[in-house]
């Protein structure tokens, strides 16, 4: 719960404004740190979501149903 | 046929009592399910299961030009339990795309007792784009849906490539509003739909009149409007491109409500005594009421009106046949089957080009044969038996001063009759079931558990579609149907212009989907 939380008070607002700053006046180097910060979070967001949203669900599990990883991640029936 | 994740999503909203349709962006469902159906592409097989009770995944191999896939994984922090099934006991018709019934799922504050939320993504393979949703529920009535998408490998180009769209959507009973702010250009958009029940008179519905009637049948009366209007509109504006954009929509729906019907057109049949009597005293004439969806579309800055008309009608197609000539009790054996019907067109003009377009579209849906065994003796018992005693002739429908011979399509069997109104039964039961004791009920309850018992086997198991563009000359036909524990879906897009080789084929393809 406390992921969701970040993630909703802190990366995206963060990536919202890096998109909204992008679009200012600002000197080069101010330019730059936004671009970076910004790559940063898009990566971070990107590789980092499947795996967030998988960890909610699974925190949210009672101890004694929750699966093991191979269960927890695959779409296959049988596994 | 929706995705696994859509299906996912309408459980949530069905759990957490949230109306799928009170918004403006599907106030033309209807005739989109009907003539602009998807196709799948190419061949592809999607499985899916639930991994946990709050973890739901997907993978989706598919074969069009090259091997592509996509891995999705969804979780919740509500219990689906009550509305998740897997493909071996789920129907088709829950997740067939087509006529829409519009029924009310506003929740009055009283079912949420937490602040649900639904978070999704989706990576494809080998593009690693991906796609992601948040729904956050804060009221009862307020949710919050994000949604973005990101493409990191045109990471290198001047443009982002990371797209968020907000939706802030407010529902209440007769109205919704969406606020909408997209990053792509700064795009800014608000939605309104409002409904308008019509015929809504509850002071003439005599059931109130009842004591015997719960509150729950009221609540089924008044979710379940015979008409109902619905106006909307919707305005965008970008502060990008420095472009505005502006609809506005309407839509008539009636839903079959056999019993309000009875009730306001035979005074003569009821009795507030006994409404039981009077709801299985009709069982005739009724289908000729079918649900029927009227929608018209205006684009003032693009100049295109738009209407659409659709109508759904189902029936049962019996046949009788020995099935055991050897058995010396002569064992008759019926087979019976649900069919259904539905019918849209679609005409379309611009008032600047005067440019027209027509498309008409049907879908049929047809449910398995379920055999009924009856020897003669329980034949003859069965055509003795009334209800009551009131006469089920059709000079009933004689009487009925709202409907005309010529409008009785075909006469409705006892048993399509009883599941045309199995809620209002079932309420109606329930009601009795505690204030009377005697052959009439239990007579009742037979029926209702005869119903329950073949419930299941009036679930569809196949739909075809077929549209045709009447001016583009283009034909889409979509077959989809459950195989064992698989859905099948397929479909081709053909244009029927084509060159000095014939038709030619826009698209096709076959898809499996296996829910566990």
């Amino acid at each position: 719960m406390n992921l969701l939380k970040i993630g909703l008070y802190y990366i995206i607002p963060l990536l919202l404004l890096s998109i909204t700053m992008a679009g200012l006046n600002l000197s080069e180097e101010s330019k730059e740190r936004f671009s970076n910060l910004f790559s940063s979070a898009q990566t971070i967001v990107h590789y980092g979501w499947l795996p967030f949203v998988i960890y909610l669900g699974w925190s949210s599990t009672s101890n004694s149903n929750k699966p093991n990883l191979v269960s927890l991640l695959s779409p296959l029936p049988s596994a | 046929m929706i995705s696994y994740m859509d299906l996912i999503q309408n459980c949530f909203y069905s759990s957490t009592k949230w109306s799928w349709d009170n918004t403006y962006e599907h106030i033309l469902e209807t005739p989109r399910n009907l003539l602009h159906f998807q196709i799948p592409n190419g061949f592809s097989i999607i499985a899916s299961n639930r991994n946990t009770k709050f973890n739901y995944s997907s993978i989706n191999i598919s074969q069009i030009e090259r091997l592509e896939g996509s891995l999705s994984y969804l979780s919740t922090s509500t219990d689906l339990d009550k509305y998740y099934k897997p493909s071996s006991t789920l129907a088709l018709n829950n997740i067939l795309q087509g006529y829409r019934n519009i029924t009310k799922e506003i929740s009055h504050g009283d079912t949420i007792d937490h602040k649900p939320f639904l978070l999704y993504g989706k990576i494809y393979f080998p593009s690693q784009f991906i796609e992601g949703m948040i729904i956050k529920r804060f009221t009862p009535n307020h949710q919050l849906i994000v949604k973005f998408v990101n493409t990191p490998k045109l990471n290198k180009l001047t443009q982002t490539t990371s797209i968020f769209t907000f939706y802030l959507q407010r529902q209440t009973e007769n109205s919704s509003h969406d606020f909408i702010y997209s990053t792509r250009e700064a795009l800014f958009g608000f939605r309104c739909l409002y409904h308008f029940n019509l015929d809504n008179s509850p002071s003439t519905f005599p059931i109130n009149k009842s004591t015997y009637i719960s509150s729950k049948i009221r609540k089924n009366y008044t979710e379940m409007n015979p008409s109902t209007l619905s106006l909307g509109c919707e305005l965008w504006y970008s502060v990008g491109s420095v472009s505005p954009g502006v609809s506005i929509a309407s839509r008539y729906t009636t839903y079959i409500d056999t019993m309000r019907y009875l009730t306001k057109s035979l005074p003569s049949v009821y009795s507030n005594l006994n409404p039981i009597k009077s709801i299985q005293s009709i069982p005739y004439a009724i289908s000729c009421i079918h649900p029927l969806t009227f929608t018209f579309a205006v684009n003032p800055l693009l100049g295109t009106f738009e209407s659409t008309y659709a109508i759904r009608s189902d029936a049962y197609f019996k046949t009788n046949s020995i099935n055991d000539p050897e058995n010396s009790q002569n064992k008759l054996s019926s087979y019976i089957a649900k069919m259904g019907i539905v019918l849209s067109s679609k005409y379309q003009f611009n008032i600047y080009s005067y440019d027209s377009d027509l498309i008409v579209g049907a879908q049929i849906l047809r449910s398995k044969l379920s055999e009924v065994k009856q020897n003669d003796d329980e034949r003859s018992a069965t055509k003795s038996d009334t209800f009551d005693g009131i006469d089920k002739s059709p000079k009933i429908t004689e009487d009925m001063p709202h409907i005309g011979k010529q409008n009785v399509v075909y006469k409705v069997s006892d048993k399509e009759y009883t599941e045309s109104n199995n809620i209002n039964l079932l309420d109606v039961s329930e009601s009795f079931n505690d204030s009377i004791v005697g052959n009439k009920t239990k007579e009742t309850n037979k029926a209702l558990s005869e119903y329950k018992e073949t419930a299941d086997e009036d679930a569809y198991i196949t739909s075809l579609k077929i549209s045709g563009n009447i001016t583009k000359q283009n034909m889409r036909v979509a077959w989809e149907g459950k195989f064992y524990d698989w859905f099948v879906s397929s479909g081709v897009s053909v244009d029927m212009k084509g060159l000095d080789s014939g038709p030619r084929i826009l698209k096709y393809g076959v898809e499996f989907s296996y829910i566990a």
